[in-house]
């Protein structure tokens, strides 16, 4: 085929290319909101005073869920969370929850490592300032220490949201149903019709290079507003 | 004597037999002392002679491993058993071994006895050894008789560090106003106006809403020290104040550190100025292997000073 030829299929198919796309950012977009949130708790637990016994057990398992989730490789992390909740939730019908999930369970682990070298890279003198005028633990946290820790960890916080996006393509390589239907995400549609258009193969390809290529660069455009927001207490 | 005795005997801060060990590394070992109110004591020594850590012990910054802190006749440790007479008294190891010495020394008066008894428990541990609950339910009870909150206490317990810890996300403003207003000791504009007070009284009023890393070091610390007043302390601890800055800098501190003291106020300050200590304290303690070794009225520890390592120590640093 033409490269015209080429060029002319993909604008025909445009909508299902965009189709794809917002199943791979719905997917995205809720895994990072569980996975800032799982990340959020550990990063927490790994912080506060072990004081009790309670702490130090979460402590525990804090340390043996990174480990797990750090340790094995994403894909394999699907395929058995793909089992596992349809076995157990025999949701046949919908299951774009078991894509959400894992990228979530495994984002959270990144996510609390970057949060908790964010926040232990804030200088120890901060919290005792904090404490020696009688503030509590958790209101210098909150109040002095997160702050900051937030302004260090915008940078590794959008890296892990970029990787975690351009990631969730490996769900092309499971099932995917909502309401009983089959859907694809960006890389799946792209798969899909291309055994039906070998012809147009690589054109699809690239199609789907240069629109996760856009998202990219509007996801890094964000961080930039957003570090420019937060820089006002170096400079003024 | 200086007129710093006249003021009245009220302890604020007081030590008990404080130990503290970092891992194996002791750092105290043994250190005990009281401050009066009104009282400016400067503490000396060489580097790693535990005089910061002491310091820091004093609001419970760093946890002693052993020992008491009294602040204002309230307890903020955890009770140190061997330090209460009345406790190992009334426990049944104390009432076995009087019985037990009573038969062995009858000619030994009963006075002597106790303090003999008192020391073999105390040197065996034989109060962890050998009591049950009795034991542990008068320590409770004098624990919570005279139990101090550490936060409440640190309130009345000003600090102010060698790398001044201003709050880098918040202004000056908000530096000084954010404890009174969390703690609900002041609504904002009370707070506020403290603040101002406080920023014209060292001439810095115009810093008021700028970010702490656009001030020289010696503005940083002189707002620290205010950031500690805002909080109307009972006691202001300083730990080495002028030891991060630059030499033109050091004056403008310790003459708002001097003020500070004409004002009556208690100061506990670790320092290596030694001008500081001759015209301000009314007590040096010199500080070496993690206990004090000298403690003197400030003309009598400069001229005559008596330990072997403080005479090494100021033949240093006094050239």
């Amino acid at each position: 085929m033409s490269l015209r030829e080429q060029l002319n299929y993909i604008f025909e198919i445009r909508g299902l290319l965009f189709e794809g796309l917002g199943i791979s950012l719905i997917i995205a977009f809720v895994a990072l909101i569980i996975g800032f949130l799982i990340g959020v708790i550990l990063a927490m637990i790994k912080i506060a005073p072990k004081t009790n016994i309670l702490i130090k057990l979460l402590d525990k398992f804090a340390d043996l869920y990174i480990a797990v989730i750090r340790g094995t490789p994403m894909l394999v992390q699907l395929l058995i969370m793909y089992g596992v909740i349809l076995v157990s939730f025999k949701s046949y019908d919908t299951n774009l929850v078991v894509p959400i999930v894992s990228f979530g369970i495994n984002s959270g682990a990144y996510m609390a490592e970057i949060i908790r070298s964010g926040i232990s890279s804030i200088d120890k003198g901060q919290m005792e300032a904090g404490r020696s005028l009688g503030l509590t633990w958790k209101t210098t946290m909150f109040s002095i220490i997160i702050p900051q820790a937030i302004k260090v960890v915008i940078p590794t916080i959008f890296n892990e949201i970029i990787i975690l996006v351009k990631e969730t393509s490996v769900v092309c390589y499971i099932a995917l149903r909502v309401g009983g239907k089959q859907v694809r995400d960006l890389l799946g549609v792209a798969e899909k019709l291309g055994l039906a258009e070998p012809g147009c193969y690589m054109a699809l390809i690239f199609s789907v290079a240069i629109m996760y290529l856009i998202v990219v660069l509007i996801l890094t455009f964000v961080q930039k507003l957003i570090e420019r927001r937060l820089s006002v207490n170096d400079r003024k | 004597m200086t007129e710093n005795n006249v003021v009245a005997e009220k302890s604020i801060v007081k030590v008990s037999n404080l130990y503290k060990s970092f891992g194996k590394v002791k750092v105290l070992n043994g250190v005990t002392c009281d401050i009066k109110k009104g009282e400016k004591v400067v503490i000396l020594g060489p580097s790693g002679s535990g005089k910061s850590t002491m310091l820091r012990c004093m609001n419970l910054l760093e946890t002693p491993t052993y020992g008491e802190i009294w602040f204002q006749g309230k307890l903020l440790t955890p009770v140190d058993p061997y330090l209460h007479f009345d406790v190992i008294r009334e426990s049944l190891t104390y009432k076995h071994l009087m019985i037990k010495a009573n038969k062995e020394f009858p000619s030994v008066s009963p006075e002597e006895l106790d303090l003999k008894v008192i020391e073999d428990i105390k040197k065996n541990d034989l109060l962890t050894k050998r009591e049950g609950k009795s034991y542990k339910k008068a320590i409770k009870t004098l624990y919570k008789d005279n139990f101090m909150d550490v936060n409440v206490t640190r309130q009345k317990m000003g600090m102010v560090f060698q790398h001044f810890n201003l709050f880098n996300n918040l202004t000056v403003m908000d530096n000084l106003t954010l404890a009174p207003i969390k703690l609900k000791l002041k609504t904002k504009e009370e707070a506020e106006k403290k603040a101002i007070e406080l920023l014209k009284r060292i001439g810095l009023e115009d810093k008021a809403h700028v970010y702490p890393s656009t001030l020289s070091g010696g503005q940083k610390q002189r707002i620290a020290i205010i950031r500690a007043l805002a909080m109307e302390p009972d006691v202001m601890l300083f730990d080495e104040p002028t030891s991060a800055l630059d030499p033109e800098m050091v004056g403008e501190v310790l003459e708002l550190m001097k003020d500070l003291a004409n004002e009556g106020m208690t100061m506990v300050v670790v320092t290596h100025e030694m001008g500081f200590a001759k015209e301000v304290a009314s007590r040096v303690l010199f500080m070496d292997e993690g206990i004090i070794k000298e403690e003197n009225e400030p003309k009598e520890f400069f001229s005559n000073p008596k330990d072997k390592r403080l005479v090494e120590f100021l033949s240093k640093v006094l050239y």
